[in-house]
């Protein structure tokens, strides 16, 4: 032949669809059960502080002030977390086990800095003669962020018992603690909390250096942008800005809100009754976790086995059918979970809201909450199946509608008054919602179309 | 390489033109070869024409420094490659032009119904293809209308078939078609395209030719399709399809082989329906190009010719009896089937045992085939020694010191070591393949009374060629007889003068009036 030099190749795509870890998708649902596990905690130093009658203020003070610490430590962590773990799942694809640890480090280093400076900037505005509670407050930033980071990255090495006993004892040495500083005023407070988180710390980076040893001590390798996918960060921040919005909204203003300590402010009517509902989301999230964990995750690798087996095209598309089963399925129990525990809560909810100290009067806020989160956690099990999929360019515009919704919605829920308190965010978490199953279902639909052209 | 050969490349400035565009696929100037080497004596032989080269290659990293120095008529060169870069992200969700996947639809089904029913369909693709390349390209990669017309031709076609294979097989196929409709928008004007050969090139040339109208003429030395056929039924690049079912009906050739070669045959097709002129070097490449679709009355047939005055001389060289020495020249590749020539060689050395045989061209091409015939040449039994793989050498050293000129290829189209040997003064024995047949015995009644300048044999057949080798050695008269018929052969048909004047009149006949 007229002296035919070239070879037809094929130029098959990289990557397209091996398997990749999509570990982190799961840790965003696991990532609220210690949250939760804090949440709880927290909620048990308010009722025994009560139940003993100590300083009723400072108790407030050191909730109000964690509370703070963990919006703003979620925010900041949120920047590296899934970018952390993503470049984890990856590098553990390419068998580069001993990139886990330092790039950890390095991750640290940065949330520590970032949080540092945020912490000491917030810490100034404490008022005068605080010295020790604004060095403890720092350092609880840069603890929580730090925790936030390494239960990210342990729920993404399925590491999940490991974080749950971390966090059973870690917060069981705070409630211990607790008591004894107590005298101590706020700043004992702070104390035993930064002590368990630093505690948690350790025990974590213990349990991840251990099953990841590396020679280097740091690296920013994460952070390259050969390596790194920056739109997780904007997920994990804008995410995390979404879930805190109508707080920040409600501490912010003065008719709703009082203040603590400097910046840290507490909301009587709106604080309690959101965080006791944040409590009702466990069996829903419980039993999406197994369900995604289970059964959609087997569906999802059946699938995607099957594209690279070279199945026909019609046995694909019965796979697919069945990974539309799935997620369905999972996605319907966290409705049906839910939805029972709500019908529940509020049956129970003007006594059991009592519990906490609150007056009768908040409970109907207390319902629009459960409603509320009850949608939110219906969206975090969309996202995971999303983030399976990965469809991350999908979830960061959800996100910003999410924020963008909650900030406006819970304003304008504060202009028309008490009646709409929770409104915003319970809105804004079903409409994001329900843009999002219908954004999903879309994809899902065309699953190989996306797969293979996308 | 020369410093010359690394200039920058000539070009052409705006609204001017060629002569001739030369469309030229994975030859020259960069690659060496029969059909470079023929190429550029065309150039050269055509000094009051310019040229402007169109080459195609697969790949920018591989293409190499140039291996000719270009002549002065050549007065601009560019250079296309199939393989082009990946869009780093996808766009979003993307519809598909709809008329232009109505017209692929109707090309495509035309495809499959038969010659004579792409022309309509073609021209509405090519108007898409050429007009906006990138957008037809991301359409294709990307778009719900090819993911339906994918899907919708794997349920027809093959739907027990790997999908992703078919997948991948059907996006490979079609990639390099893009980035030739980017490059025909590039392609300077010319008053005639000449493509020599159709594959790639071919379709860069029918895409010019529909969109231009400047008449295109077809050299074809080698059939394309057939030797991608080969080439691909070779290739194991291609998944095999273990799923052969029993209901398929063609299990000596996997799918996905068979996707491929249909490919090229369709953009044979194409090309031949799209030119003016079909030209090959010998009867039996026409026939064959009319059986692939070529318009019959376009087809003619213009043998290569050699210079003659470099061989003459080498007769005076000859010594006054036949050289006990037979010789194969070429590479040293399977397709010329060196073991059949070293098996017959043996056979002659047992009858003959003074006979030297000689096996003279390059061994880099195939490193292990040349190491199995060197391997086979030494396998001793008394005759070692005899039978020498020389490499490669000049043939001017080599002609005077032969008695037969053998060529064993199991594919050919016109070689012209046979011509070169016959105006040496070597007669040959060669297989029966491309138009050796022709060379030895004749065409036509008046060719055929100039006498066999050797003989023909089948291919892989020892026995036979080596008797033929016998009967001339043996017999002297019989020797001089095949010289002198191959000299007078030669001489009447196959010079390169005959074949520049041939050129040039198919040139000057395509170039439209009023376009001088």
């Amino acid at each position: 032949m007229a002296g035919i030099g070239f070879l037809l190749r094929r130029n098959l795509q990289s990557n397209s669809y091996v398997g990749l870890l999509r570990a982190y998708a799961v840790a965003a649902v696991v990532g609220s059960g210690p949250w939760l596990i804090s949440m709880g905690s927290l909620l048990c130093i308010g009722l025994y502080s009560q139940h003993v009658g100590r300083g009723t203020l400072v108790v407030t003070q050191f909730l109000g002030a964690v509370t703070h610490l963990m919006a703003l430590s979620l925010i900041v962590a949120g920047l590296l977390q899934l970018v952390l773990v993503r470049f984890v799942a990856d590098r553990l694809f390419d068998k580069r086990t001993s990139d886990v640890f330092p790039n950890l480090v390095g991750a640290m280093v940065c949330v520590s800095a970032l949080g540092g400076v945020i912490g000491i900037a917030e810490s100034l505005a404490f008022p005068s003669g605080t010295g020790p509670v604004r060095a403890l407050y720092v350092a609880g930033f840069v603890a929580l962020g730090n925790v936030w980071l390494l239960t990210a990255l342990m729920s993404g090495l399925k590491r999940y018992l490991g974080v749950l006993l971390v966090f059973g004892l870690g917060y069981l040495a705070i409630v211990g603690l607790a008591g004894p500083l107590a005298r101590f005023g706020l700043a004992g407070y702070l104390l035993a909390f930064v002590l368990g988180q630093g505690a948690m710390l350790v025990g974590m980076l213990a349990l991840v250096r251990r099953d990841y040893p590396s020679p280097r001590r740091v690296s920013f390798e994460f952070l390259s942008p050969k390596a790194a996918h920056y739109d997780l960060a904007a997920i994990g921040v804008l995410f995390n800005v979404a879930v805190w919005a109508d707080k920040f909204v409600f501490w912010s203003n003065p008719v709703t809100s009082v203040e603590l300590i400097g910046p840290v402010r507490y909301s009587i009517v709106y604080d309690v009754p959101i965080f006791v509902s944040y409590l009702s989301v466990v069996p829903g999230v419980a039993v999406f976790f197994v369900r995604i964990e289970a059964d959609f995750a087997a569906a999802y690798d059946r699938y995607f086995s099957a594209v690279r087996q070279g199945e026909t095209l019609q046995e694909l598309q019965r796979l697919r059918d069945e990974l539309v089963v799935s997620a369905r399925a999972g996605l319907f129990d966290i409705l049906r979970v839910h939805g029972t525990t709500v019908a529940l809560l509020l049956l129970l909810g003007t006594p059991l809201i009592g519990l906490f100290g609150i007056p009768a009067i908040y409970s109907y806020l207390f319902k629009v909450d459960v409603v509320g989160v009850g949608f939110q956690t219906f969206l975090l099990g969309i996202f995971t199946v999303l983030f399976y999929l990965d469809y991350r360019r999908l979830v960061l515009w959800l996100c910003a509608v999410f924020a963008a919704g909650n900030i406006s919605l819970s304003l304008l829920s504060q202009a028309l008054g008490p009646r709409f308190y929770g409104f915003g965010f319970a809105v804004s978490a079903a409409l994001t919602a329900a843009l999002s199953l219908q954004a999903l279902s879309h994809r899902l639909d065309r699953l190989e179309y996306e797969t293979f052209m996308r | 390489m020369t410093g010359a050969r690394d200039l920058p490349n000539p070009t052409l400035g705006p609204g001017r033109r060629a002569d001739v565009a030369l469309l030229l696929e994975g030859t020259y100037p960069y690659v060496r070869g029969g059909v470079s080497a023929w190429v550029h004596h065309l150039i050269r032989g055509l000094p009051e024409l310019t040229f402007s080269l169109v080459f195609i290659g697969g790949s920018r990293e591989r293409r190499g420094a140039r291996a000719y120095e270009l002549p002065p008529n050549v007065v601009h060169l560019e250079e296309h490659f199939l393989e082009s870069p990946r869009a780093a992200e996808p766009p979003g969700d993307l519809p598909g032009d709809a008329s232009f996947f109505a017209a692929s639809a109707d090309l495509h089904d035309g495809f499959r119904a038969g010659a004579g029913t792409i022309s309509a369909a073609l021209d509405t693709v090519v108007e898409h293809l050429v007009a906006n390349p990138e957008r037809c390209r991301r359409d294709f990669l990307y778009s719900r209308r090819a993911w339906k017309e994918i899907t919708e031709r794997y349920a027809a076609g093959a739907p027990t078939r790997s999908f992703l294979e078919y997948f991948w097989t059907v996006r490979s196929m079609h990639a390099p078609l893009f980035a030739l409709a980017a490059a025909a928008a590039r392609v300077p004007p010319a008053r005639v395209l000449h493509v020599v050969s159709t594959g790639f090139a071919g379709f860069l040339a029918t895409l010019l030719r529909r969109r231009r109208g400047s008449p295109l003429i077809i050299t074809e030395h080698g059939i394309y399709t057939k030797e991608r056929r080969i080439e691909l039924l070779q290739a194991d690049w291609i998944f095999d399809d273990e799923r052969l079912g029993p209901d398929t009906s063609d299990v000596s050739v996997g799918y996905f082989r068979q996707l491929w070669i249909g490919m090229f045959e369709r953009i044979g097709r194409m090309t031949y329906e799209a030119a003016d002129s079909i030209v090959t070097l010998y009867e039996g490449n026409r026939l064959r190009q009319i059986a692939d679709g070529a318009p019959a009355a376009r087809t003619s047939v213009l043998p290569n010719g050699i210079a003659l005055e470099r061989f003459r001389a080498l007769r005076a060289r000859r010594p006054a009896d036949v050289p006990p020495v037979i010789a194969l020249i070429g590479r040293v590749v399977p397709i010329k089937d060196i073991r059949t020539f070293i098996r017959a060689a043996r056979l002659v050395i047992a009858r003959r045992p003074e006979v030297e045989a000689w096996i003279v061209g390059p061994e880099e091409e195939d490193p292990d085939y040349a190491a199995e015939c060197h391997e086979l040449a030494a396998a001793g039994d008394g005759r070692e020694g005899r039978i020498k793989l020389l490499g490669f050498r000049g043939v001017d050293e080599i002609f005077p010191r032969i008695g037969v000129n053998v060529l064993t290829s199991i594919s050919e189209a016109q070689p012209l070591v046979v011509l070169e040997g016959f105006a040496a003064g070597v007669p040959c024995v060669a297989t029966d393949v491309g138009c050796c047949r022709e060379l030895i015995e004749g065409t036509d009644a008046a060719d055929r009374a100039l006498g066999a300048a050797g003989a023909v044999v089948q291919i892989a057949d020892p026995e036979a060629t080596a008797a033929r080798i016998i009967e001339l050695l043996d017999d002297p008269a019989r020797w001089r007889a095949a010289q002198q018929a191959g000299i007078a052969r030669v001489e009447r048909l196959y010079t390169e003068e005959l074949m520049l004047q041939r050129y040039r009149d198919l040139y000057r006949a395509s170039f439209a009036p009023g376009t001088a």
